[in-house]
């Protein structure tokens, strides 16, 4: 059974990334309550008990932390240190995957495991495998997400660099403009580095699927995952989008009823996300455009048809009331 | 704010507290209460606090530094200084008999005697700031601001380094000059935190930073970039020079045996640095993003 939580609901374990980010703050003698402040969690019970967290606790913490300059690469450092230690469910797993894409596709089935703030597409052609990472608990582009998605690319790296003898580069797309510590971007990704761009994109060679892990042992791997319970809980938001990608609701109303509940509470349930259907709907098929357009070269006809619009005319308005620009502007940049 | 350093003043503590309650013990032993209709309550209030404001210098002063020879006059001027202003307070609420008249006569001359050691100790604090200065010199650049120092080598931050660009690049295009650039990268850095953890990893990152800093020269400025690399700024330096101490640092960081803990054995680090030379033409940010990646691809092409 599928169980959908909102930003209220205590979901996330808290020794996952919140202890990870207090522990740093504590080794440069912030104190923890400073972090805390604002979110109702006190450090006593934060050390003691296994605790878990809504996300609006969560974002209160990394508010808090990007206000203080002396934290201003807490997301990259935290980043590097989640794996293994904090990741002690899914790690034995990843510690013996055999190359590259077992890594990806145990982090990718095991995300809520991995890094729940963030969801990732992913998509391949001839050349490049793409991943579009998106915040599962927010829609908008601020501080949070920024800092979530640069905690989840550190992780990421230092996963490769931890299994792996060569790091394979990560070409990097943001969607932001450049921040100000932009230095740790640069001693931190392997790749080169671009923002103001369209769409958060990941790319790499299609070849990098193939280098072998070190000291792996791939039926260590599978008892490990045999071990692990697929936990079948999304964010409203995550459930909602991989529906819309997969073609399967258009409306408030197939949502309600594919997800089963009544679409008043699952307006409510988006009202928490400060969203409603039509902007969820919206900055989906907006991704997956941009994303059509400017890394696969589609055509406005492809497009279109792939997301069943039932002419062009009718796309490109939709296109332009998305992103503020028509295909074709999109195409020249 | 950090009290630390009060710990180690116990001692200067003890010696205020034996002075004030000696000061109020004698002159209430000596004098007789006045009645309260007699005081003025302006002067007392004013009075009052300049006591206590003596009190809180004494404090922040005692807080700010360790023990030693400046901290110590500085210590003995304000104390002086207090007991001149305490005297001069409770004198509101006391009279003395003639026996005791003195007490009257004296109360203002603590404070001058104090005045003059703390201006010593002042005279002092100049000279050592002029030693500590030197010792930054490598770190630092006719600027001062203590929220860019890195925590962990520290050293200035990037922003600094940004800002110092920024000045370089200014003054370069106005003279026809260059400048070169360094930058440096732990190999393995993520493997040894892995094995042997954070703290360890930010003692490396320690030592690294003292070497650079010890093989550059005066005028020089190395700070942290960002994880594990430095950056180095070389003012009106060619290429050539700037690769001599490129190697100069290599060659430093290589006979490097750090030790983790308690044991002897020995970890040697190793670096890949990239010099660059940089005329007027570019932004700041466009020359260190340029920097970076010459020195990811450098590593890349050594793999």
């Amino acid at each position: 059974m599928t169980k959908v939580f909102d930003t209220q609901e205590p979901i996330f374990k808290s020794h996952h990334l919140v202890v990870a980010l207090v522990d740093l703050g504590k080794q440069r003698g912030i104190h923890p309550d400073k972090l805390l402040k604002g979110s109702r969690i006190f450090y006593d019970d934060l050390v003691r008990d296994n605790i878990t967290l809504s996300y609006q606790q969560t974002e209160r913490v990394i508010q808090n932390i990007t206000k203080l300059s002396l934290m201003a690469d807490a997301s990259f450092l935290v980043g590097r240190r989640l794996f293994p230690s904090h990741l002690n469910e899914i790690a034995p797993a990843l510690l013996n995957c055999e190359n590259v894409t077992a890594l990806f596709r145990v982090m990718y089935c095991f995300h809520s495991l991995f890094f729940p703030y963030i969801s990732v597409q992913v998509h391949q052609d001839q050349q490049h495998i793409y991943f579009i990472p998106w915040t599962t608990m927010s829609m908008e582009n601020n501080e949070v997400s920024k800092f979530l998605i640069e905690v989840w690319l550190a992780l990421m790296v230092s996963v490769m660099k931890w299994r792996l003898t060569q790091t394979p580069d990560f070409d990097c797309a943001f969607a932001f403009s450049q921040p100000k510590h932009v230095e740790q971007y640069q001693a931190n990704l392997p790749g080169t580095i671009q923002f103001d761009q369209p769409l958060t994109v990941i790319k790499c060679s299609l070849g990098c699927r193939q280098l072998a892990c070190v000291e792996s042992n791939v039926s260590l791997k599978r008892y490990h995952l045999s071990n692990l319970k697929r936990v079948r809980q999304y964010s409203v938001i995550q459930l909602l989008t991989s529906l819309i990608l997969q073609g399967k609701v258009n409306t408030l109303e197939q949502a309600s009823e594919y997800v089963g509940i009544s679409p008043a509470t699952l307006k409510r349930k988006l009202k928490r996300f400060d969203c409603n259907f039509q902007t969820l709907l919206d900055s989906v098929r907006k991704r997956q455009a941009v994303f059509q357009i400017s890394y696969l070269g589609y055509t406005n006809e492809k497009v279109a048809h792939c997301m069943s619009f039932n002419d062009i005319p009718n796309f490109r308005r939709a296109f332009k009331r998305w992103t503020g620009m028509t295909p074709s502007d999109l195409r020249q940049i | 704010m950090n009290f630390s350093y009060l710990k180690m003043h116990t001692k200067l503590f003890v010696i205020l507290f034996l002075v004030s309650s000696t000061t109020v013990l004698f002159t209430f032993y000596h004098g007789q209460n006045k009645p309260l209709s007699y005081a003025d309550w302006y002067d007392v209030a004013g009075e009052a606090g300049i006591t206590l404001m003596t009190l809180i210098w004494i404090f922040f002063t005692l807080a700010s530094r360790p023990s030693g020879k400046v901290t110590n006059m500085l210590f003995g001027g304000l104390l002086l200084t207090h007991v001149s202003m305490l005297l001069d307070l409770i004198d509101e609420f006391l009279t003395y008999p003639a026996s005791s008249a003195w007490l009257t006569t004296i109360e203002s001359i603590p404070a001058p005697f104090g005045m003059v050691i703390m201006s010593v100790g002042l005279y002092w604090w100049h000279q050592e700031q002029h030693v500590i200065n030197q010792q930054l010199r490598k770190t630092e650049r006719y600027y001062r601001e203590h929220s860019y120092v890195d925590f962990v080598s520290g050293l200035y931050s990037a922003e600094y380094m940004k800002m110092q660009l920024q000045h370089e690049l200014n003054y370069i295009t106005g003279n026809q000059g260059t400048f070169s650039l360094l930058m440096l990268d732990i190999c393995q850095f993520s493997k040894f935190n892995h094995r042997f953890g954070a703290v360890q990893g930010d003692n490396l990152l320690r030592e690294i930073a003292q070497l650079v800093q010890m093989n550059i020269r005066n005028g020089d400025l190395a700070c942290r970039f960002a994880s594990d690399r430095f950056i180095v700024l070389l003012p009106q330096t060619q290429l050539q020079g700037a690769n001599t101490i490129a190697n100069h640092i290599q060659t430093a960081i290589a006979h490097l045996a750090h030790k983790s803990g308690e044991t002897t054995k020995a970890i040697y680090p190793s670096i890949a640095i990239c010099a660059k030379q940089y005329g007027g033409l570019h932004s700041y940010q466009d020359i260190l993003a340029d920097l970076s990646l010459s020195l990811t691809q450098q590593k890349r092409n050594a793999a």
